[in-house]
Order: structure tokens, then C-alpha cells, then sequence
């Protein structure tokens, strides 16, 4: 398989990547001015600077930059992120904890932006100019410029509130991997049913801006697409207008899209911290600005960290698509 | 007179004098006891009250309550947190030796009496009989000795064993009599013992559960913790054995709440919606009800709001050291510039009261006369300027924490001093370094609230090397001496007296612009009785019910 030596050769780099991103942010945490214990006793009368020195030698916060930063970087290496300073359980626990309802977020709203901005930027290309188009242009102009705080206030208010057909907040369980197992264990299918519920308000937030762009990506593409040679060849074979649009002019289409997707993936996860914030979604985006505020050192190494690979191996893996779908690239060795 | 020789004083008391000296400390001068500052408080930093105001009767009866609150827990082992929201879940898990009242008052918790000797320097407590953990265990002298053992061990490396003092060992002398030995006689212990940070644990559970306890806190309390996932928050359910509670509450006997639930819901709009939507059923802890939705929630027939004025006052300190504000004048003429009344009525909405002097208007020390020294006169203001030859105003930095409320009061301010020639930029920081920087003397002015329940407050906010002591003042002996008087004091009159005047020299001096005293806002369903609000805005499950 001509994907494999590709794979481990993009795995090596992800590794050096991330390596440089563990060595940075370890060193960056350390030069905010403030350590934990003293954010941590702030403002306490009762307490003195040698309690608050004895502190630090406990958690092992006393010793020099240097020793710290060379401590850390070689426990990661051997795979040990350390003991969270607040949650006082290990780092990594905590991350992988939240991890899954981040991922979860990012995955659906991507699913949604897709299921929605692919059809929609297809039709408005094929009828261009058309009612149709000018729907997918509205649709493009709202997403871009609502914010996603403020939609998911609105979404809230009229879906929840007005209509009630959402639950305003949470994840009402442990969400969607675990209702699927449930169902499939014949735990029955409410656990499924309620993690779609409460997920599908976030995912739409989160993904609305996504839709925005893709459909203005796809239709623009198609546009170009459809107006190639090949596809009036096809077209005058008399290949059924299904197939041309389909088979033909969309593949080639969807190549830039897919270089977006991964880009859009980084930042789906980033942003799904405001959405995390509107609908009390408990996932790593909140934690990471809290662990920053408390200066939790090993907690905010273990989010980078988790944060890194996941980037890393979802950029590897839309590059591996690429190649899958783009044949020209496969070849051009 | 120094530290030894007040030690040997102490010693040489008789027992029952100092017990009377111990818990005159807990009614007068428990300076961490219902601590703390403002901006900490509001980021979840730590303190704790366990002070509590009663206000509505609860009626026998069964339910689930659902608490929706704006900040997650971090651990629920008490021995390794200082943060506030954890001590709200920990407050109802574990039961403490002794409890305080708001008023500082000593009251018998698992501890049912105690006795001082050896110089004060040993106390000696009998405990509560058939009491056992929420893991079976029973409760004994050994659980607690084993408990103190833990938290005063290195590799705990608790941030809140300060508060145990010289504390040398603890012994059990047999199965329900435990004695405190301490280095030195501690007349601050009553402060300590009544955080749950410093409740009994069972022994059995965390030798054997390790980091684990955090998750899973057994305690003796009236609600065991049953379990706390992030996703559905914290689920605790009646301790049925649990058939005792400290006098302060109206119900001394179970529960009558069978669970309570609390989830995090950082979003105000989304907090309210869920209440407004039948989620839950109160919204409680710090920052739950914004000030400026509180009109919304109640025009709500389903909905309540309940308020309570905070022992806390919100203002801006000014660094004396460093120009501006080294002289007097342009301190003033910050007073007199500022309008609280716009503050009030933009950023809360009315839920509070225009601030005169530093110390909350709450306590009966409060000295009302302060309130005509700086009038909302801008006129005045630039007059006070141009005399001091700053005719042409001046420019000055103020640091607020990184908080909604702060931002918005600085804008009215900026507004307010923009209109005398005074420009004010403002620098938003997290809490812990706006008050690091204060600390070193490095900030010009600095916007922050403390809420306390003592006048004894002023000396860690105008005390010399007190804690909270930003203003780097000029040495004065006058206030130094009232500030230290009035610990000493034990005529009620006499240290009014005192109080008085230190308010006078710190309103004279304009140490501070005070801005407003807040009020605690808790927002329920109807269905919800027995709220009751405690001195850091938090609400009891003990006399809840639905």
C-alpha cells in the first residue's frame, strides 16, 4: 500500500512536532508571572510566606526553572504528564476525562457542517443565481457573522425554552459512544436518544459558521468544475445529469474541501470552547482556560499535549484522504 | 511585649480562662475565619463561613433538589483544596469538631465538650458517641488522630494545614477522648476545627482508596456522596443515620432533602434558561445570579429570588507610595468624582448599597458618619485638583481582576473621572496576579472587595504588613494603635470606639474610594423552602426541602 511508508514517515514528524510544543509550553506556563500556590492562597490572612514556601517544596514548585522544566520534559518523555495541582489527581486523568465530550462536539458539529454545507453548496451551484442560491447566500452571510455565543443563546431560547423540543444544558450522560453501547448491550435506546438530544443544539452552534464557509467553498468549486471540458464530455455522452454532477464535476469538487476540513477541524476545536461555555459542555476547552488562571502547570502541559496529537493525527489523516481522493497528488512522486 | 513572654502568659491562665480568651479569638478576631477577598472569592480561590443567617422555615417532606452553580469542584479531598466550591460540597459530606455561628460563637459538632491543660497547651476533647463514617467505620479518637496525622503529612502537602497551627500531635486517649497537643498554647484554634478542611475522615477509606478520596470523600455528614461524574455533575443522598445537627440549623434532625444534585452551568443566560425551563431548581454559590438579571428571574411568577446584604464592600485602594495618589488631594478628588449611585443603578441593578467608608455597613462598628465626607460633587472634585496643582488632572492605571462585575464598574468610573480631567486606563488580570502585583507595591491603584464577617478585617486591609494591606500609607501610629486596640479590647463600647476612629482617619485619608456594598443573590423555584443564605452567599441543604 503506497499509504503506509507515507504514514510513518508524517508519524515522525508529528512526533518531533509535538516535542517542540511539550518543550515550549512547558517553559511558556513557567514564565507567567504567579506561581499556583500563590493564586492558589490569595488574599488568606491566616496564612504566611514560609507555609506558602513549605507548600511549594510539597508539590515540588521550588526548584529552579531549569530543574523544572528539564524534570518535566523528561517525565512526558516517559509518558507520566504528572499530578494535576488543583484536581490533585493525574493530569492526564483529567484531560481523557473531558477529552471524549470535546471530541464528541467537534465530530458532530463537523458531521452536521458537512451533511449540511455539501448538499446546499452543490444545489446552489447548479442553480446559480436561482431562489436556491440565494437561500445558500443568506444562509453563508448569517453563519459568518453570528457569533456562536450569541447563537447558542438564541438556539436555547426558542428550541429549549419556546419550543422545548432540547434540554437547555449538559450532556444529560455520559453521550453518544456510551448510548450506542447501551443500545447495542440492550441497555435500550434512551441513553442514545438523550445523548442526540442534548448534543444536537452545541453541534449545530458550534457547526454553523463551518456551514457558512463550505457552502460557499463547494458552490464555488462546483461552478468551476462545471464549466470543464470533461464535464461537458460527459455530459454530451448523454451520461445521466445525476451521474455528471456526481461522479464527474464533484469528486474534483471536493478536493479543496478537504484540505479545509482539517484546517477547520483546529479550529472547531478551539472554538468549541465558547460553545462548551454556552451549554455547560464539560470538555477540555473550559478546563484549559480554568488550569491557566490556577497556573496547574502539569494539567496545562497534559491539555497541550492531548490537544497536539489530536491536531497532528487529524491533519495526517486529511492528508491521507487527499491522496485517496485526488490521484494527481498520488502520482506527482 | 514579645512573642515568648506572651506565650508564657498564656500559659500560665487557668484552663477555663483561656478557653474564655480561645473563644473570645472566634467571636472578635478570626481573621481567616469567614475571610476573604472578593476577587478571590469570585474565581473560586478558597475561604469559608461557617457563619449562617437564618431566614424561612422548612416543612417536613422528601425530593431531589437540583443545584445548578457557576464553577466545577476540583477535589473533594478536604485536606488537599482551598477552594471555595469544593468546600460547598464538603460542607454538607463532612461534619467538623465544632461549629461557629456567624457570631463566632463555639458550638459542639462531633466534638461534644473539651477541656484545656498542660499550660494550654493540650486540649482535651470527648467525642460524640455511635457516630460512623458514611464507609461503616466508626467514628473515634483514632479516626481523628489518624486524620490530623494525614493532614499535617509532607506528601499531603495540604494548602490549608496553616490552619491547623503549632499543632504537634494528636492522641487518642481512648476510643471516644482526643487530645490536641500543641507547641504552644493556640488561642486561634476554633478557627481552624470549624472548616470542614479540617473534619475527620474515615481512616479505613483513605488509607485504602488513596488519590481516589478526592472523587469519593467519606465523611460523617448528613449527606453521603454518591457519586460525581463531569458530565453529570455531583449526586449526594441522605445520610439516614445521621440524626443530629448543630443548633444553628431550625431542623436537628435528618435531612429533609432525600438527594441533592449540582451541576456546572458557566453560562449565566444558559443557567437562567435552565431554571426558567424546570432543570433545576436553584441556582446557588458564587456568581450564580448575576446582579442585572435578578429583575428578569422575578418577574417570573415560578421563580424567587432571595437576597441577603453581604459583609463586603467594593472599592478602590490607592497605592500612597507612587504619584498620583501620594497626594491626598488626588485620592479625594476620586471620591468625590465617582457617582455610586450610577454604579448601582447600571452595574446591579440595585442590588446593593453606595459604599463610605472601607468596613461594610453591616457590622454595628460601622461609623455612618462617614458617609457625608465625599458627596458625588465633581465640581469639588476639580477644585481639590487645581489646588494641589493638578489643575490639568492626571493619568493613572487601575488594576481589576478578570471578572464581569469589575469590568463594568471601571467603566462608569473611567466615565465618571474622565469628566474631571482624570484619565484612568484600566489592566484586567487574573486574580492571583492582580494581587501579586498589589502586593509588591508596583500598582497604582487597585479595584478589589472583600467580604468578611469581623471588623477585624481592617487590620489585614490597613494593618502594617497586613495581608491585604495594598495602600503603602505613610507610617502612622495613631491607626496602627487603634487597629491593634481594638483586637485587645474586650468592652464592646470600647473597641466601637476604636473602630470608629480608624474609619475616620482612613475616610480623612481617603486610603480608599469605597464604591457599594453588595447584596447575595440565590435565585429557587417556588417550590423550594428554607433558604437560608450564610455569610459567603452560600445555601445549607440541612433545612432545604421541596
Amino acid at each position: 500500500m503506497y499509504l503506509i511508508p507515507f504514514f510513518l514517515r508524517r508519524l515522525g514528524h508529528a512526533a518531533a512536532i509535538l516535542f517542540c510544543v511539550v518543550v515550549t509550553v512547558v517553559v511558556a506556563v513557567r514564565m507567567i508571572p504567579g506561581d499556583p500556590v500563590e493564586i492558589m492562597t490569595a488574599g488568606t490572612p491566616g496564612i504566611t510566606e514560609e507555609q506558602r514556601q513549605e507548600l511549594r517544596s510539597q508539590l515540588g514548585l521550588d526548584g529552579s526553572l531549569l530543574t523544572q522544566v528539564v524534570g518535566s520534559v523528561q517525565r512526558f518523555a516517559s509518558g507520566d504528564m504528572g499530578e494535576s495541582i488543583r484536581f490533585r489527581r493525574s493530569a492526564a486523568e483529567v484531560v481523557v476525562e473531558r477529552l471524549l465530550a470535546t471530541v464528541e462536539l467537534t465530530f458532530a458539529a463537523m458531521f452536521l457542517a458537512l451533511a449540511i454545507s455539501l448538499p446546499l453548496g452543490i444545489l446552489a451551484a447548479l442553480f446559480r443565481g436561482r431562489f436556491l442560491d440565494r437561500v445558500a447566500s443568506a444562509v453563508s452571510i448569517l453563519g459568518v457573522s453570528i457569533p456562536s455565543f450569541v447563537l447558542g443563546v438564541v438556539l436555547i431560547l426558542f428550541f429549549s425554552l419556546h419550543l422545548k423540543w432540547f434540554p437547555v444544558a449538559g450532556r444529560g450522560g455520559q453521550g453518544l459512544i456510551f448510548g450506542l453501547l447501551d443500545l447495542a448491550s440492550g441497555r435500550g435506546i434512551q441513553p442514545l436518544v438523550s445523548a442526540l438530544r442534548h448534543l444536537a443544539l452545541p453541534a449545530f452552534a458550534l457547526a454553523f459558521s463551518v456551514v457558512a464557509w463550505n457552502t460557499r467553498l463547494i458552490r464555488s468549486s462546483m461552478i468551476e468544475v462545471l464549466k470543464a471540458d470533461y464535464v461537458r464530455f460527459a455530459r454530451a455522452k448523454g451520461l445521466p445529469e445525476f451521474t455528471v454532477v456526481m461522479r464527474h464535476a464533484f469528486r474534483t469538487a471536493l478536493i479543496p474541501t478537504i484540505t479545509i476540513v482539517g484546517l477547520q477541524m483546529g479550529y472547531l476545536l478551539s472554538g468549541a470552547f465558547i460553545v462548551e461555555n454556552v451549554f455547560a459542555w464539560l470538555g477540555i476547552g473550559r478546563l484549559a482556560v480554568q488550569a491557566v488562571s490556577w497556573r496547574d502547570y502539569p494539567l496545562i502541559q497534559a491539555i497541550v499535549a492531548v490537544t497536539a496529537v489530536m491536531f497532528l493525527l487529524i491533519n495526517i489523516a486529511v492528508e491521507m484522504l487527499y491522496q485517496i481522493a485526488d490521484p494527481r497528488i498520488r502520482h506527482a512522486k | 511585649m514579645t512573642t515568648e513572654t506572651a506565650a508564657n502568659e498564656l500559659a500560665g491562665l487557668p484552663g477555663k480562662q483561656f478557653e474564655e480568651l480561645t473563644r473570645d479569638y472566634a467571636r472578635q478576631h478570626a481573621v481567616t475565619r469567614r475571610s476573604l477577598l472578593g476577587g478571590a472569592l469570585s474565581l473560586g480561590a478558597l475561604a469559608m463561613a461557617p457563619g449562617f443567617m437564618k431566614s424561612a422555615r422548612a416543612q417536613a417532606g422528601t425530593g431531589t433538589l437540583r443545584v445548578a452553580r457557576s464553577l466545577e469542584s476540583t477535589t473533594l479531598d478536604p485536606q488537599k483544596t482551598f477552594n471555595l466550591v469544593d468546600h460547598e460540597i464538603l460542607w454538607q459530606v463532612m461534619d467538623t469538631l465544632i461549629y461557629l455561628d456567624e457570631k463566632g460563637e463555639v458550638y459542639p459538632g462531633l466534638a461534644l465538650s473539651w477541656e484545656f491543660s498542660n499550660e494550654n497547651k493540650t486540649v482535651t476533647f470527648k467525642l460524640r458517641p455511635d457516630v460512623k463514617f458514611h464507609d461503616g467505620t466508626p467514628f473515634n479518637a483514632e479516626a481523628v488522630a489518624k486524620t490530623v496525622a494525614r493532614h499535617q503529612a509532607p506528601e499531603t502537602a495540604s494548602p490549608n494545614a496553616f490552619l491547623l497551627g503549632p499543632l504537634e500531635k494528636v492522641e487518642a486517649i481512648d476510643d471516644l477522648t482526643v487530645a490536641y497537643h500543641y507547641t504552644s498554647p493556640f488561642v486561634p484554634l476554633w478557627v481552624g476545627l470549624g472548616y470542614s478542611y479540617c473534619a475527620p475522615m474515615s481512616p479505613t477509606a483513605f488509607e485504602s482508596m488513596g488519590d481516589k478520596i478526592g472523587r469519593q470523600p467519606i465523611g460523617t455528614g448528613p449527606f453521603k456522596l454518591e457519586a460525581w461524574e463531569p458530565d453529570t455533575g455531583i449526586r449526594l443522598v441522605r445520610n439516614d443515620e445521621h440524626d443530629w445537627a448543630t443548633p444553628w440549623y431550625e431542623n436537628a434532625g435528618k435531612a429533609h432533602l432525600e438527594a441533592a444534585t449540582y451541576v456546572v452551568i458557566p453560562e449565566d443566560s444558559t443557567r437562567i434558561a435552565a431554571l426558567q425551563g424546570g432543570e433545576v431548581d436553584l441556582l446557588a454559590g458564587d456568581n450564580a445570579v448575576p446582579f442585572d438579571r435578578a429583575r428578569e428571574i422575578e418577574s417570573d411568577p415560578s421563580l424567587r429570588i432571595s437576597r441577603q446584604q453581604a459583609p463586603s464592600v467594593f472599592g478602590i485602594i490607592f497605592n500612597q507610595s507612587k504619584p498620583p495618589f501620594d497626594k491626598l488631594e488626588a485620592r479625594q478628588a476620586v471620591n468625590l468624582a465617582v457617582d455610586k449611585e450610577k454604579i448601582i443603578a447600571l452595574v446591579l441593578d440595585g442590588n446593593g448599597k453606595p459604599a463610605a467608608s472601607p468596613l461594610t455597613s453591616v457590622f454595628p462598628q460601622y461609623n455612618p458618619a462617614t458617609e457625608s465626607k465625599y458627596p458625588f460633587d465633581p465640581a469639588k472634585a476639580k477644585e481639590l485638583l487645581a489646588s494641589a496643582g493638578l489643575g490639568d488632572g492626571f493619568e493613572f492605571e487601575l488594576i481589576i481582576f478578570d471578572a464581569p462585575i469589575f469590568k463594568r464598574v471601571a467603566e462608569v468610573v473611567q466615565a465618571d473621572l474622565a469628566a474631571v480631567g482624570i484619565k484612568m486606563s484600566v489592566q484586567i488580570l487574573p486574580v492571583g496576579d492582580a494581587l501579586a502585583l498589589a502586593g509588591k507595591g508596583e500598582s497604582t491603584a487597585v479595584a478589589l472587595y472583600y467580604t468578611f464577617g469581623d471588623p477585624d478585617i481592617l487590620v489585614a486591609l490597613f494593618g502594617k504588613g497586613g495581608g491585604l494591606n495594598f495602600c503603602f500609607a505613610p507610617e502612622n501610629a495613631d491607626l496602627q494603635g487603634k487597629l491593634d486596640g481594638q483586637r485587645l479590647s474586650f468592652d464592646a463600647a470600647e473597641r466601637k470606639d476604636l473602630v470608629f476612629g480608624i474609619q475616620d482617619i482612613l475616610v480623612d485619608q481617603a486610603f480608599w474610594a469605597p464604591l457599594y456594598e453588595p447584596g447575595y443573590l440565590i435565585a429557587s423555584r417556588q417550590e423550594v423552602t428554607g433558604i437560608s443564605i450564610d455569610t459567603l452567599g452560600f445555601v445549607h441543604l440541612q433545612d432545604l426541602n421541596l
